[in-house]
């Protein structure tokens, strides 16, 4: 449903522009083509979550230089600088040299900060600053948990040490980016341009380890990254050709590929005698781990040579073809061992391979071709083909240590029940690849003026490697019609019809029964769907200083083979808007629009079998429509679909008065959203919505209690109001005030102030990030001096 | 959006691209994501197939209701793709949310990515289910 959002959006925000970009706008807007600086002091009042209220921007009391814009000229050079939120963390400054027609540069200073929580909260007591990724608690804590390795642990204690004992940390992060470039126009035929980019993240993010089901541990994992790219390209233009040559390169460092963290539920590593320490695994052994390992992304390296050629037909066609190559390697750093748990140290088998050896080729070809031949005909063609090749050998893996607990053999559980090892049927990773091959048709008719008709056709064949479906063929099909460049009157329509298909196979079903998964699953990104989608968009100027405009746009994705997995998904959406330009120093807008998003997905609750009642492939297809009482996963009565609908209204007002008596400008916007997503529950068939289902509908957990078979809903309201008043006590001299409002309320099950409350449960420790309200009021006074 | 940080020209330019759906970057929609998310690029011992194929099949880059712009809220999402035995199949309902004393793990946080946190990649030699 989110893809067909996508495309709405896009198109909704290029027709909307004008109109949303005043409301966009976040108090006093610095004048372009003016120097001027705007200093001040600022200071907020805020009950509630305060980080969620900066989240990517600093808000800090205090005095501000929040702008700075000059533009000055010398000779035949233009020069211009900018600055924003000086000394504080989301600083930004861009300064700008060009010389026209010969050589342009520009130099970009940008942090952003990202602030998601001030309460966290985390028994690791280390300093993070020394080292990062290493997260241990106080022994002497420990040591309450667990005084030795023969005594139990004693889980309950931990929320009783964690009240007393933990610290509370930010939970933030930054970037800051620097960007500088030149494009040099060397002679009236060729243009170089490079641009070179340094970003460097810093900070922790929430992280989870497990050592089990339901032993549950959340670390504020490290973030030090630094990413170097190069940008650079030369374009040779003379007559109808123009030639263009480029090489990208990026290369990505974290300085943290691992984490290691204590388990806060157990401080000894336990290992039973059961399982012989050494060389070798004959059998699953169980155990307990006190310390795990987790890895961390990888470094790694990209870059790409490409090319690109155009030519100029008779009459107004062009035809053009880009080529493009790259490589994406890691950094070769060494596969860290199975587990980190010193007690199985002993009992480890040698990996398949010391390093990742990671590396895949992409290469990408673009040709296209467009034309208008006359004023009543456009047409393009396009065909585009990108090929991600995923040179990573595979890894054979033949002993896992599950969550550091314990080595044993590395083997998959079917569906059946029966646990296959690695001697019979070795787990090897899947490299994933995919070749895609793309045909865009489009055809457009213009019979008379302001009025175009259009036809077009999309091919998207795509073929992957390890995929339930390996080769599926989207066929899309569209109408438009659209009447533009008439200033009363503008409306845009689009209707398409997309049809996917791809067959897995019964190999492909069999395998996924192999590794416990249902064979009636369609991986929603990859199965059969009919798609259809209408879009209408039009505006109309009802008056010569009033423009009304409205959209419309609803669609539904059907996936007609999914026995389970998403099977269908729809989306409405209705926009109405309103702008008014009263008097020439006059202008209000407002606009209302709805969203409605809804999706099913339908599982199977079951438990798999166990010996001696084992179940194989062919019996499972012979059972699995009907009711079983002895093998839950061929039994259809407990089939169920989470019915999920998302519902947003948003309101949006603005407007301003400048100049008034030549003396106030007057600014304001209002933004409401409400939202709130729904998820129910549904036992049995879905009429319509389910493929024909033979077993009839059952009752599953609580599913019996209607109002225990949902979730309670989840609302997001937020509401912001900005007003700002500049008061110009000379045309050069102004003084004025701005006031923000922003108002946030939330309810969600999984991430509220409620639902998060105990940080530690029984047998989870966790940070305690979530979601809370706020109620924050800013207040800034302020001075413009232009200049 | 809100801080001005970022802006549609950010991702998309309007006078065309080499890339689909005129992203101004890379090429592919995956290949633009990782331009600025470098950590996601991997290549990985273990992938997960779908962030490599296309960060959209989770991820809505223009903006949802839930935790890091994912197009459905875990473990809902989670459970469009993932049917198999035991908890990837389990009704997670109010009574998972609604005991005080012991509501499930596999719902509330961040749910399934609180345990399978590499979800986009894993270099851990035991990483296939991405936990570690």
């Amino acid at each position: 449903m989110k893809t067909l959002k996508c495309l709405f959006t896009v198109t909704l925000a290029l027709l909307l522009a004008p109109q949303a970009a005043s409301a966009q706008t976040i108090g006093w807007t610095v004048p372009t083509g003016t120097n001027i600086v705007d200093v001040g002091a600022r200071g907020t009042s805020i009950s509630g979550d305060s980080a969620r209220y900066e989240r990517y921007r600093d808000l800090g009391d205090g005095l501000f230089l929040e702008a700075l814009r000059w533009d000055g000229q010398r000779n035949d050079w233009l020069f211009s600088v900018k600055g924003d939120h000086t000394f504080y963390k989301d600083q930004r400054y861009v300064l700008r040299a060009d010389r026209p027609g010969r050589v342009k540069g520009w130099f970009v200073w940008d942090q952003i900060p990202m602030l998601m929580s001030r309460t966290t909260q985390t028994l690791f007591g280390q300093d993070f600053t020394t080292e990062p990724n290493v997260f241990t608690i106080d022994p002497a804590i420990r040591a309450q948990v667990q005084p030795n390795a023969s005594a139990s642990p004693n889980t309950a204690i931990v929320p009783t040490l964690f009240d007393a004992n933990a610290i509370t940390f930010d939970t933030s992060g930054r970037r800051h980016t620097m960007q500088s470039g030149l494009e040099y126009i060397a002679t009236s035929d060729l243009t170089v341009r490079g641009v070179y980019q340094y970003t460097n993240r810093e900070g922790v993010i929430p992280y989870g380890g497990s050592y089990g089901h339901s032993i549950l541990v959340e670390f504020p994992a490290p973030i030090s990254h630094v990413t170097n790219d190069f940008d650079t390209s030369a374009e040779w233009s003379r007559g109808k050709l123009l030639v263009r040559g480029g090489y990208t390169g990026s290369w990505f460092t974290n300085d943290n590929t691992t984490a290691t963290f204590d388990n806060p539920f157990r401080t000894f590593d336990q290992l039973p005698s059961s399982c012989t320490p050494a060389p070798g695994i004959s059998a699953q052994c169980s155990g307990n781990a006190a310390i795990g390992r987790s890895s961390l992304p990888p470094s790694n390296s990209f870059f790409t040579l490409n090319a690109l050629a155009s030519y100029q037909l008779a009459p107004r066609s062009r035809l053009s073809f880009y080529i493009s190559g790259g490589t994406l390697k890691d950094a070769g750093d060494p596969i860290m061992s199975n587990t980190v748990n010193p007690l199985n140290q002993g009992v480890l088998t040698a990996l398949d391979r010391t390093t990742v050896e990671g590396e895949a080729k992409t290469f990408s070809t673009n040709l296209s071709f467009v034309s208008r031949p006359n004023r009543y005909v456009d047409v393009s063609a396009r065909f585009r083909t990108y090929d991600y090749d995923n040179r990573t050998p595979e890894f054979a893996l033949t002993q896992r240590v599950s969550y550091d607990n314990a080595p044993g053999v590395a083997s998959m559980s079917t569906l059946g029940g029966v646990s296959v090892p690695y001697t019979t049927d070795p787990i090897h990773t899947e490299p994933f690849g995919v070749d895609r091959n793309t045909l865009d048709l489009d055809f457009r008719f213009t019979p008379r003026a302001m009025m175009v008709a259009g036809v077009g056709y999309s091919r998207l064949g795509e073929s992957r490697t390890h995929r339930l479906i390996e080769d599926t063929t989207d066929h899309v099909f569209r109408l438009t019609f659209d009447t533009v460049g008439n200033q009363w009157f503008t409306l845009r329509t689009k209707y398409e019809h997309a049809d996917r298909s791809g067959e897995a196979t019964e190999e492909a079903m069999e395998a996924l029964f192999g590794i416990g998964e249902h064979p009636g699953i369609r991986h929603f990104d990859i199965a059969p769907r009919n798609r259809d989608r209408i879009t209408i968009l039009g505006s109309t100027m009802v008056r010569a200083d009033t423009s009304l405009w409205a959209s419309v746009a609803f669609g539904k994705d059907d996936f007609t083979e999914s026995e389970f997995g998403l099977r269908d998904n729809s989306h409405k959406i209705f926009t109405l808007g309103a702008d008014m330009t009263p008097r020439d120093n006059v202008n209000i807008g407002a606009s209302y629009s709805y969203e409605h998003y809804n999706a099913l997905a339908r599982s199977r609750q079951a438990n798999p079998p166990s010996s001696p009642n084992l179940l194989t492939y062919e019996q499972y297809l012979a059972q699995s429509q009907g009711s079983s009482s002895t093998f839950q996963v061929a039994d259809a009565t407990r089939n169920w679909a989470s019915d999920g609908t998302d519902r947003a209204h948003s309101i949006i007002l603005f407007g301003e008065v400048l100049n008034i008596k030549s003396k106030v400008d007057l600014h304001f916007t209002y933004d409401m959203n409400r939202a709130e997503a729904a998820y129910n529950y549904i036992t049995g068939p879905v009429t319509d919505r389910t493929l024909p289902d033979e077993a009839p509908p059952t009752t599953l957990t609580n599913c019996d209690v209607p109002d225990n078979c949902k979730l309670p809903l989840v609302t997001n309201d937020f509401d912001r109001f900005t007003t700002d008043l500049t008061y110009w006590l000379k045309p050069k001299i102004g003084i004025g005030g701005s006031y923000w409002h922003e108002r946030y309320r939330v309810t969600d099950w999984a991430l509220d102030a409620e639902a998060t409350s105990r940080e530690v449960l029984s047998q989870a420790m966790i940070l305690g990030y979530n979601y809370r309200p706020y109620t924050a009021d800013t207040f800034f006074v302020r001075l413009l001096l232009k200049f | 959006v809100r801080e001005q940080k970022m802006e549609c020209s950010s991702c998309h330019n309007v006078h065309g691209s080499t890339n689909v759906r005129l992203l101004r970057k890379g090429d592919s929609i995956a290949e633009l994501c990782t331009s600025c998310h470098a950590e996601k690029r991997g290549p990985y011992l273990w992938e997960h197939a779908p962030s490599r194929d296309g960060c959209v099949t989770c991820h809505d880059p223009h903006g949802s209701s839930n935790e890091r712009m994912l197009v459905a809220k875990p473990p809902l999402l989670c459970q469009r793709c993932h049917v198999a035995t035991r908890h990837p199949s389990t009704i997670y309902d109010q009574q998972a949310i609604g005991s005080a004393s012991a509501p499930s793990v596999r719902i509330y946080a961040r749910s399934c990515v609180t345990c399978h946190s590499a979800i986009h990649g894993s270099n851990h030699p035991s990483g296939q289910r991405f936990i570690r």
